[in-house]
């Protein structure tokens, strides 16, 4: 009976065990060995964090320690929690918020940052110490970072800014630059419509504090793509005849362009994760869409909840990381 | 025509003193505050220098050392930013350089999606993990007694780097013909040889900037020690500075203090090797 094999293929066993004696002896086990580690830690802090994320949100789970310890306990109620957060008027808040921090602070980096690029790109005399020194802010803690504004937007009249605005009789009284009062109150519509957007006067101070951190390290990436322009282009335009805004428009911008579209992806993905800023300086008065996942899950226990917010955050940051892949590999090619 | 080429120089001038100014104020008034008995930091009109002056402030957080003092917090909290940070760094750039070495190197179906599976997990929200890391500790992983201690923050830590270091580093070994690494083989040396030799110097300049980049990120972590050490053992300087924040009272002149030491090292990194974390940062993450 075992003359019915047909010459010349080898039993199935011999194959598997030829294949794996070859990957043993291979350089390829090297491959492996060196591969592996980093995969298991992805695997462990990365993944199962996010699927166990993904079963907690599917349940109203408690969690009570004593101690660092704890037990869990979770009732089964489906996609419940994705329904009572997307119909919350709270977190619609605090996404309309999250949108307005981001909105204005890609604004602020795109205007002054790219502002602050060509000046770091002119010929002056002590160029090389101003690109050291503007680069310094970004080297700040993040939490020193919202101490220090904290001074500086103090409501007392012992607050750095109050006092640089009473002394120069610019207000008569100290402003609480920290209170989430809204904007334009003169005008009624406006301030309401400003408001529901999520600006108010706790909100642009935090804008602030954050660009003063963040400005350098934009200002510096896109320096380091104005370096790549050839001066060449420059000096035929100049030949051409054609005027400094003119250059700008037609060298500039075009060429900056995907340095600065991957600068703003980047960005836009650490504005949906800020969240020191705020809750240093705020607590929860500023509900971020961050801040109210935290405080869902660690203030109120509901971990169910928290879950399902920061599932959602998740989401759309992985959603606006493959628009930022996609565009590395673009450039790549 | 000699009048538009100087207001061209005093516009240039003028822009520069203005960053200069909007840069450095806060910093001279971290600066001044810092050095500032408490009376000065809440009169009004706010004096400019330091007024009246103490060295006090910084002094406190070196003497006096005994239990829950101000200064025992302080040395604590420096000695494990120290330690998380540098663990960190180390066991990224370890892991990280050579999976990167793998994915830049191997003919291996599938490791464009690896690398890309890496860059997008580096890019997960923090807010995303903290509270399963919370929840998992305390629960089903509470045998192992890692909640407040060093060991899970440098593993907790390596979800917000491994990504990016191997994103940057496998760029870095890109960038290096294979050929290189073929004349060395052909001459004896080994695969391990090769690259430790070889490669790993050639990519120096890679692994400054990442090495770099994964210090100052660690270093700068709040929330995580925020939910997964907040009590007495591996709370970090973020959290110490955070923590002096008390709730009747805000001694602005200590956090001020607090506050600047904990900015020195990454400060000085950035002085000192800001070029290398840009380029790193424009080879890898951002390709210009």
């Amino acid at each position: 009976m075992s003359l019915s094999v047909p010459v010349g293929q080898k039993p199935p066993h011999r194959r598997i065990t030829h294949r794996l004696f070859l990957a043993l002896s291979s350089e390829y086990i090297w491959f492996y060995l060196l591969l592996i580690p980093s995969i298991v830690l992805l695997v462990c802090v990365v993944i199962i964090p996010m699927v166990f994320a993904f079963k907690m949100s599917l349940g109203n789970t408690t969690v009570v320690t004593v101690g660092g310890k704890g037990s869990i306990q979770s009732v089964w109620v489906g996609l419940q929690n994705y329904v009572n957060v997307l119909s919350s008027p709270y977190f619609w808040q605090a996404f309309r918020d999250t949108v307005y921090f981001s909105v204005v602070s890609l604004l602020i980096e795109v205007t002054v940052g790219v502002g602050i690029a060509l000046l770091m790109n002119q010929k002056f005399f002590g160029r090389k110490v101003f690109r050291v020194i503007v680069f310094i802010p970004w080297a700040v803690p993040t939490v020193v970072n919202a101490m220090l504004w904290g001074m500086v937007f103090d409501g007392d009249n012992y607050g750095a800014l109050n006092d640089l605005l009473l002394r120069m009789h610019w207000i008569q009284t100290p402003v609480i630059w920290l209170n989430a009062a809204p904007l334009f109150q003169g005008i009624p519509w406006l301030s309401n419509f400003v408001s529901w957007l999520g600006g108010s006067v706790a909100m642009n101070s935090m804008i602030i504090g954050d660009e003063w951190r963040t400005l350098p390290i934009v200002a510096v990436l896109l320096l380091a793509g104005l370096q790549t322009i050839p001066n060449e282009y420059y000096e035929a335009a100049r030949v051409e005849g054609a005027s400094a805004w003119r250059q700008f428009r037609a060298i500039t911008v075009p060429l900056l362009g995907p340095i600065l579209s991957i600068v703003l992806i980047l960005r836009t993905m650490q504005l949906l994760r800020a969240f020191t800023l705020i809750f240093t300086l705020q607590q929860y008065g500023l509900p971020i869409l961050s801040i109210e996942a935290y405080q869902q899950a660690f203030s109120f226990g509901n971990f169910g909840t928290g879950s399902a917010i920061s599932f959602l955050v998740g989401i759309l940051s992985l959603l606006i990381a493959v628009v930022y892949i996609k565009r590395l590999y673009k450039e790549e090619m | 025509m000699l009048l538009r080429r100087y207001s061209k120089k005093f516009l240039l001038y003028a822009s520069v003193i203005v960053v200069l100014l909007w840069t450095l104020a806060p910093l001279y008034f971290l600066l001044i505050t810092s050095l500032k008995q408490y009376v000065g930091t809440i009169t009004f009109p706010l004096s400019w220098l330091a007024n009246p002056f103490t060295w006090q402030n910084y002094a406190v957080m070196f003497t006096n050392y005994t239990q829950d003092s101000i200064s025992y917090r302080f040395l604590h909290a420096l000695l494990n930013s120290l330690i998380a940070s540098s663990a960190t760094t180390i066991l990224n750039l370890v892991l990280g350089s050579a999976a990167a070495y793998v994915l830049s190197r191997a003919r291996m179906r599938g490791k464009n999606i690896i690398t890309m599976i890496f860059l997008a997990s580096n890019l997960l929200p923090t807010v995303a993990l903290i509270i399963p890391f919370y929840v998992l500790t305390v629960t089903y992983l509470s045998g192992w007694n890692l909640y407040d201690t060093n060991t899970l923050l440098v593993i907790v830590y390596s979800s917000f780097s491994l990504g990016l270091v191997i994103w940057i580093m496998r760029g870095y070994f890109d960038s290096i013909p294979a050929e290189l690494e073929e004349a060395a083989r052909v001459d004896g040396a080994s695969r391990i040889v090769s690259l430790l030799r070889i490669i790993l110097p050639l990519t120096a300049p890679g692994l400054l900037a990442t090495g770099l980049l994964t210090f100052l990120t660690s270093w700068d972590n709040f929330v995580l020690p925020l939910v997964l050490a907040p009590d007495s053992h591996a709370y970090n300087l973020p959290f110490f500075i955070y923590s002096l924040n008390g709730q009747y009272l805000h001694l602005n002149n200590e956090i001020a203090a607090g506050g600047l030491l904990s900015a020195i090292p990454p400060i000085i990194i950035v002085i000192l090797f800001g070029r290398y974390i840009v380029s790193g940062m424009t080879a890898g993450a951002v390709k210009g």
